[in-house]
């Protein structure tokens, strides 16, 4: 395993192993993907689209984030945005911000992690 | 056989990269990151795509506009798998509508799509053509367009015969004996909308059969005794063909042209599944390509005497084609049999026209 990879699994909740499975073994290839994730938060940022109030591209970001999380298997961020989404979508806008605060700086960490070794 | 042509679209490079990764072994991939993109690329007709594998939630265009755009252009025949997270009732709905495949939920999991894919593949191999292409009441737009292009792809093909030192006198009777068998099949099996139109439509067709002898050396082409690699080469004509015809990919030449596809691909197939390019068994191979076939045999037993164009060499040729066991169905067969008065009438006035 990498010492990116090492270093985000003892850091954060990340799950190498179902990752794996969805990379099909291919562990370069999920550093490989890895790597574009801090692309793709700073893309689909969500706090940003909340703060101007345009909540309907909050809501394809967080829809956006949800996958992305998922597929590179970082189940707390993945959780957190199932939430923030479903908060967007029922105009909870409040509780969506709440839960943004709550995982930014875990979501910063892993960014932090990932554009060391970049 | 080579791999099928997947259509990837998603705005999120991460799920892309994901997806190529799973597929890459059973597919070529093409990406685009939105609809539009999508939407050039599919409807520009090349590469002749098999599968699209599609996220709903997109900037510029979603999955569900280019469904829409994809559903008035008329392009039916292209199986579409909708990528979400979350597949609620009304978007269930929406897409049983434009008659998406299937769903593949994020997170992905390798296995559920390897084997959905798989699965949407294999379904598109062994359609009979009338699912591959749908009968709709052809417009006055279509037909005319059709001809236009099929006139252009004949002089291609008169031209080609020329120069091999051949004519085109046998795709010319083939044809004329498809429409005879057409006009015999949706009469028995009573198919209303396999009316005069589309059977002209599909006797077209089926002239280029052939076609693909132009993506093949002539060489092999003209030979009679064949070598191993030879022989290999030379079956290439089928898929070749199929190919070839999507010269003008337009909406409107997309029937004749889906048709020509299926022709020149499976006119080699055997009821037995051992024919080419695709061994498919059965009616798994479409009843257009069948009879195509069949024509194409046809023509080459019954016109082997040319001076004996008579009820007995109509005779000789039936008892080839029977005693060729698995080559043809006994429904095919039956067909040709119940339609010989119409086929000698046809070959008398064709005679009568050449003196």
């Amino acid at each position: 395993m990498s010492s990116m990879i090492d270093e985000l699994k003892s850091n954060y909740d990340i799950n190498v192993d179902e990752a794996l499975e969805r990379f099909m073994g291919n562990a370069a290839l999920y550093e490989m993907t890895l790597r574009k994730f801090p692309a793709a938060a700073e893309k689909y940022s969500v706090e940003d689209c909340i703060q101007s109030g345009d909540f309907q591209k909050a809501e394809e970001h967080a829809h956006a984030m949800k996958g992305t999380t998922g597929n590179l298997s970082f189940p707390t961020l993945f959780n957190a945005y199932v939430e923030i989404l479903q908060s967007i979508r029922g105009m909870d806008i409040e509780n969506a911000e709440r839960k943004l605060t709550e995982i930014l700086p875990m979501q910063d960490g892993i960014v932090e992690i990932i554009n060391k070794y970049m | 056989m080579t791999k099928k042509i997947l259509l990837l679209v998603d705005d999120s490079e991460i799920d892309r990269s994901i997806l190529k990764n799973m597929l890459a072994a059973d597919f070529d991939i093409l990406e685009a990151d939105n609809g539009y993109s999508a939407l050039k690329i599919i409807l520009g007709g090349r590469p002749r795509l098999d599968a699209v594998l599609m996220d709903i939630s997109m900037p510029i265009l979603g999955g569900f506009d280019v469904l829409r755009i994809m559903q008035e252009k008329q392009i039916e025949n292209l199986p579409v798998v909708l990528v979400t997270a979350n597949a609620t009732k009304e978007i269930v709905h929406q897409a049983l509508a434009y008659k998406v495949k299937d769903f593949i939920g994020k997170p992905f999991d390798a296995k559920i799509v390897l084997e959905k894919m798989g699965a949407i593949v294999d379904v598109k191999m062994t359609t009979t053509s009338e699912e591959v292409v749908p009968r709709h009441i052809l417009t006055e737009e279509e037909i005319e367009e059709t001809k236009t292009y099929a006139s252009k792809l004949k002089k291609i093909f008169k031209r080609y015969a020329k120069l091999i030192g051949k004519d085109d006198e046998h795709y010319v009777r083939s044809s004329a004996v498809m429409e005879i068998l057409l006009t015999e099949y949706a009469t028995r099996e009573k198919i209303a909308d396999l009316d005069t139109a589309h059977i002209e439509m599909i006797s077209q067709a089926a002239y280029f059969m052939d076609i693909g002898f132009l993506g093949v050396p002539s060489e092999v082409i003209i030979k009679n005794a064949r070598t191993k690699s030879e022989l290999a080469a030379y079956e290439k004509h089928t898929t070749a063909g199929a190919e070839l015809v999507w010269l003008n990919p337009a909406p409107e030449c997309r029937y004749f042209v889906k048709m020509c596809e299926d022709l020149c691909m499976h006119h080699h197939e055997r009821f037995d599944g051992t024919g080419y390019p695709h061994n498919l068994n059965g009616n798994d191979n479409s009843i257009y390509a069948q009879l195509c076939g069949l024509a194409h045999r046809f023509d080459k037993l019954f016109t082997k005497n040319t001076k004996e164009m008579s009820e007995m060499q109509f005779e000789y040729a039936m008892k080839r084609l029977r005693e060729s066991t698995g080559e043809f169905s006994s429904n095919v067969l039956s067909i040709l049999n119940d339609s010989r008065y119409t086929i000698l009438f046809y070959y008398k006035n064709y005679i009568n026209k050449k003196k």
